[in-house]
């Protein structure tokens, strides 16, 4: 049975740039030290008046509408689930690396869990949203950044605020003018 | 990995930004018609959350930092080990968050550095050989040097000295005050919170107004020298939440931090400078008659000599010291003033400048003038939970050094609102007590016991503090590492982290409005709760009588007013009381004139301004001109980070990521000038020494402003360059936020 659409809305004019999420998600997932599903990247810089601004913004698995690592993975170990969602099935993953080259957004990474060296990426905390949690790095947010929710509500978080999505992560802010102008 | 992330995050974000939101807030306050919005934030649905079935959940309390954030601690049910320590989703404090610090815990708990067993040192002094030996050989070893060199030496000789507080500060106060022994001291005290509760002493009569915050109801924030993100989470958690319902934030910081970046306002202060600014507020609200005139006439003591005071004091003249725009002052001054209701959030850079005390009064009588003391949305004093305070003279039994003895305290004299009844714990002056111990004078102090405290690291010019540690003939320390300070003991006594121990939280750094309960989710080797050793050390030196049989009866004489048993009250959760606004019709203020002080009685007669008064910083281009030749560039040790708080936190991976290295602050312009690149080692120089650090670019500092981070261990150190020499009126604080300093490049230090 087809579960409801989910997606993850994210404010960054929320996000404090604590990097809980960071920790947060490698507790969940048992990831060691090293490269993590998200990473909080600070960017401080002048705009066209010469005022200094500084964000932060989290970046994690798009599960893009066109997910270039499924492509590229030859072991049919990265698929679409039944909620939108790419997904990756450890078992299936060969570590052939394929999927870490082919992902513009560097949000698939090769780490070793319980003495596997496999792919890893973000599910948006599957398991835990089956036990009625919050994602991990949703739940732990200082700033209250992170949203999952369906397809009604991201649309209503959306609305009246520059907004860009690639896939079933959506960006939200009221000051970035030019929010995912620049992506292509 | 992380460069196509940021590259990634670069394109998304773009380079043009819409200021028009927080624009429009400053103009509605401005113009009187600011209201507060809903917030959009998703609505806690009660959903039974499932529990895996291998699983137990045990609720507790994050001690990791002061904020002390409700958690629930996962453990496998068959084998006891710890899984995961996470937020607590129905907690009414933190709604489910918790930082880096609480997220890492497990690496905490079960970190194979950690200090198992105590020990005793067989080697020369800080050469590392140790043996193991029992709980009872340790704590009669202490016991017995306690009492040889009080004997030898008089109570004064012994020098009883603690950290960051694990729950137990208190009761190691009591035990040096009922051993009748003068010279207790943290590095902290004159350092942090002390001189912002001194101020409340002194303005509001120990009604801690400065230090509570009525968030939810504010329609303006300054936060003054406080980047909550790194080192308050929860309040960092409500002041975002405050922005969402519309409410203005404006900061006071040298540094763009995380807080300013957020800021509708930011005001870039020059380092220990705040005073100037602070002083420009109050004279732009009463120049401009912003004050709230009925309120100042009911409840303050001095408005007349404070308007007097002021009038020189315009934003123009604060403009020249403090390099912030005499325009932005007005602004900041009045959208402060205006707003329906505004909150002062206060932090430690002010605790640590040249004047401390008389700075945070300034802030305070800021509050006062505009009538944002007790009232909804202003700073609001907490209410009792019924439990009892540990934060009282009754409690610490303060009184019990008699008064000759007390009169021995180092610093008695110079720095009464430091050693004397207007701080909240008497104690002695640490940069004094320490250059006693060198010296052997006025008398001579040979025995130190230490708990929860890395003083090789967390003193100011700590290459003083380790001759004089390497002076000790006995020392002894109690911690959850083997710390550079540890290193040095005779006797090294192993402490359990806040996972392996109850505690009643009652603070007012944590919760406006609950009393939490923490609860011991496990035991790691022979650590012990600190409460527990000091009571057995108190049981040997024969002083039981002021104690408790162990921790738990002592929790439960903490709760006992309220009725409940701690066992009751863990069941509970939290003990509850809200907010009660306006406290002061009913109480008065406990001051001199039973009025808020803006003309502070009390300092003066502790011969102290009674007004906070503009002085110029003790190293600086205008107080120093000479010495700023040779370290021209002013720092500030100012940098806190989500990861760390102080000198913890270092040992546990998924948060030394997180900041892998110390880190210099620099202007990229500075830098390049200096032959500096981005990311290489310099070393850093001072009068009082010189430290190791790795640049960091930031435009979001002044030119003539670096800015470090301090609890690195080693070369690393910044405190080693904080000089000593010149302390606050008052209160005897080093300055740590603006002296004087040389940068250059450097090879990485050989250690």
């Amino acid at each position: 049975m087809e579960q409801q659409s989910i997606y993850m809305v994210i404010d960054i004019d929320k996000c404090w740039g604590c990097k809980a999420c960071q920790v947060a998600c490698k507790q969940e997932h048992g990831i060691p030290e090293g490269s993590g599903n998200v990473d909080v990247i600070k960017i401080e810089q002048r705009d066209e008046y010469d005022n200094l601004h500084c964000d932060f913004v989290p970046v994690l698995c798009n599960h893009c509408d066109s997910p270039e690592c499924m492509e590229a993975c030859p072991a049919g170990a990265i698929y679409r689930d039944n909620e939108g969602l790419v997904s990756l099935n450890r078992d299936l993953c060969i570590a052939c690396g394929a999927c870490v080259e082919a992902c513009p957004y560097g949000c698939i990474h090769i780490t070793t869990i319980d003495g596997e060296e496999k792919a890893m990426k973000c599910d948006l905390c599957k398991d835990r949203r089956k036990r009625n949690f919050l994602p991990s790095c949703e739940q732990h947010c200082m700033g209250k950044a992170y949203e999952t929710c369906d397809k009604q509500r991201m649309e209503e978080l959306t609305k009246d605020r520059y907004n860009y999505r690639i896939g079933r992560i959506v960006y939200i802010s009221r000051k970035l003018v030019e929010l995912g102008k620049n992506c292509s | 990995m992380i460069d196509k992330k940021a590259e990634f995050a670069k394109k998304l974000i773009g380079t043009k930004y819409d200021t028009t939101v927080s624009q429009n807030i400053i103009e509605s306050i401005l113009d009187g018609s600011h209201k507060l919005t809903e917030s959009k934030n998703k609505q806690h649905k009660c959903v039974e959350r499932i529990i895996p079935e291998n699983e137990t959940v045990i609720p507790s309390v994050c001690f990791s930092c002061h904020s002390t954030c409700e958690v629930l601690i996962y453990k496998d049910k068959n084998t006891g080990e710890i899984l995961r320590v996470e937020g607590d989703p129905d907690s009414p404090q933190t709604r489910g968050m918790l930082c880096p610090k609480g997220l890492a815990a497990k690496q905490l708990v079960y970190n194979p550095k950690r200090l198992l067993k105590p020990l005793k040192r067989v080697g020369e002094r800080g050469e590392g050989k140790w043996k193991e030996i029992s709980w009872d050989e340790a704590l009669d070893t202490v016991a017995e040097k306690l009492k040889e060199y009080k004997e030898k030496y008089g109570p004064q000789g012994l020098a009883m000295l603690e950290g960051t507080r694990r729950g137990w500060s208190r009761v190691y106060t009591r035990l040096t005050n009922v051993l009748q022994a003068p010279n207790h001291g943290a590095a902290g005290w004159a350092q942090c919170l002390w001189p912002r509760l001194t101020d409340c002493n002194l303005t509001f009569g120990g009604a801690q107004y400065g230090e509570a915050f009525d968030f939810p109801n504010t329609h303006c924030i300054l936060a003054w020298g406080v980047n909550p993100v790194t080192c308050w989470g929860v309040r960092a958690a409500d002041i975002m939440l405050a922005k969402q319902r519309g409410a203005a934030l404006i900061v006071v910081d040298p540094y763009y931090s995380e807080t300013a970046a957020k800021a509708d306002i930011w005001l870039q202060v020059r380092p220990d400078t705040d005073m100037a600014l602070a002083l420009s507020f109050i004279n732009v609200i009463i120049s401009e008659g912003l004050t709230d005139d009925d309120f100042i006439e009911k409840w303050t003591y001095g408005y007349e000599e404070l308007k007097d005071h002021v009038k020189n004091y315009t934003p123009e003249w604060a403009s020249k010291i403090t390099g912030v725009d005499a325009d932005l002052i007005r602004k900041a001054a009045r959208v402060y003033a205006k707003a329906e209701a505004a909150c002062v959030i206060r932090g430690l850079a002010l605790d640590q400048q040249h004047d401390s005390v008389q700075v945070c009064r300034a802030t305070s009588i800021l509050a006062s003038i505009t009538g944002n003391i007790g009232k909804k949305g202003g700073n609001v004093v907490v209410s009792s939970r019924g439990d009892i305070s540990q934060n009282t003279h009754d409690f610490i039994k303060a009184n019990f050094i008699p008064e000759e003895i007390r009169k021995l305290r180092i610093g008695y004299n110079e720095f009464p609102l430091l050693t004397q009844e207007l701080s909240p714990v008497p104690v002695a002056h640490m940069p004094s007590l320490w250059e006693t111990i060198i010296s052997g004078k006025p008398y001579p102090i040979k025995c130190a016991v230490i708990f929860g405290s890395n003083a090789l690291v967390s003193y100011t010019n700590s290459d003083k503090v380790k001759e004089a540690l390497s002076h000790l003939e006995f020392l002894a320390v109690c911690d959850i590492f083997m710390t550079p300070t540890a290193e040095m003991a005779d006797i090294v006594l192993p402490a359990s982290t806040w996972l392996e121990r109850n505690n009643v939280i009652s603070s007012f750094q944590s919760n406006n409005t609950h009393t939490l309960i923490q609860q011991k989710a496990i035991t790691i080797g022979e650590a012990k709760n600190d409460v527990d050793i000091i009571i057995e050390l108190a049981k040997r030196l024969g002083l039981e009588e002021h104690f408790w049989e162990n921790s738990e009866k002592f929790y439960d004489y903490l709760l006992s007013p309220t009725g409940y048993t701690f066992k009751e009250a863990a069941a509970k959760r939290r003990l509850y009381k809200p907010l009660t606004y306006e406290a002061y019709k009913e109480k008065g203020f406990k001051t001199p004139t039973g009025k808020i002080e803006l003309y502070s009685n009390l300092a003066k007669a502790k011969g102290c301004d009674p007004l906070p008064r503009y002085t110029q910083s003790f190293q600086s281009y205008d107080s120093t001109p000479e010495l700023a030749k040779e370290y021209p560039l002013i720092i500030t040790t100012g940098r806190h980070e989500s990861a760390f708080r102080i000198s913890e936190n270092r040992l546990q991976p998924y948060l030394l990521e997180l900041v892998p290295k110390p880190y210099l602050f620099i202007n990229p312009k500075t830098a390049r000038r200096l032959g500096i690149e981005n990311g290489s080692m310099v070393k850093v120089e001072s009068t009082a020494g010189y430290a190791y650090a790795y640049a960091y670019y930031t435009e979001g500092l002044r030119e003539d402003v670096v800015q470090a981070t301090s609890g690195w261990w080693g070369e690393y150190n910044i405190n080693k360059t904080v000089p000593w020499g010149k302390y606050a009126e008052g209160i005897g604080t080093v300055c740590a936020r603006g002296y004087l300093c040389r940068v250059t490049p450097a090879e990485e230090p050989v250690d």
